[in-house]
């Protein structure tokens, strides 16, 4: 009667949800395709990715590189430049997607079952509770 | 109640889910629909309530 479970990936699963999580932190403007090419990225180390913000269309950020995310068999994985998220991003970037990503979760699934919804937040710990 | 419980731990962006009150292969279809938009978890674990089975009480009459 009761199933639990314990999700700590890096990665995301659901590219609608992960582009909902952008959109939440500030990245609303972004590039989809398949392996497109990052800009800022040495040449010998050339990097690819299906999901991009454009250093261009963040320039109050000042990014010294694109922030792509690319297709892995266990979701979408950031690819991220070390100056950027010591500096510009904050350390603490995909931890804050994450989190902004689970909300999401927990939105789609009180949809999808028709059910309702309550948040509460205590110190650092979210709660979110699901009833249907 | 049938209830999703999420937990999120804003420090460290792990999730943990609790299903509670669905029974069986629902629960199980409630679990799968989870994981297909959260990934694979690194725990997956069935709570001892979920064994639990109804028991059929007997009713005692008081001329028994």
């Amino acid at each position: 009667m009761s199933k639990y479970m314990t999700f700590e990936s890096q990665s995301f699963a659901n590219r609608d949800l992960l582009l909902e999580a952008l959109s939440e932190i500030g990245f609303t403007t972004v590039t989809q395709g398949t392996n497109l090419l990052l800009d800022g990225w040495d040449k010998r180390n050339v990097r690819t990715a299906d999901i991009i913000i454009r250093r261009r269309d963040v320039k109050n950020h000042n990014l010294l590189a694109d922030i792509g995310f690319q297709k892995t068999p266990s979701g979408y994985v950031a690819i991220l430049d070390d100056m950027d998220l010591d500096y510009r991003l904050g350390k603490d970037f995909v931890v804050r997607l994450q989190n902004h990503y689970h909300e999401a979760v927990a939105r789609k699934m009180a949809k999808k079952l028709g059910g309702t919804l309550v948040k509460e937040r205590i110190g650092k710990t979210v709660k979110i509770r699901v009833r249907f | 109640m049938r209830e999703i419980e999420f937990t999120i731990d804003t420090d460290t962006g792990k999730c943990e889910t609790n299903i509670k009150g669905i029974q069986g292969p629902a629960c199980e279809q409630t679990a799968r629909q989870l994981r297909q938009i959260l990934g694979t978890p690194t725990i997956d674990e069935k709570t001892p309530e979920f064994n639990v089975k109804p028991v059929a009480k007997r009713r005692v009459g008081a001329n028994e």
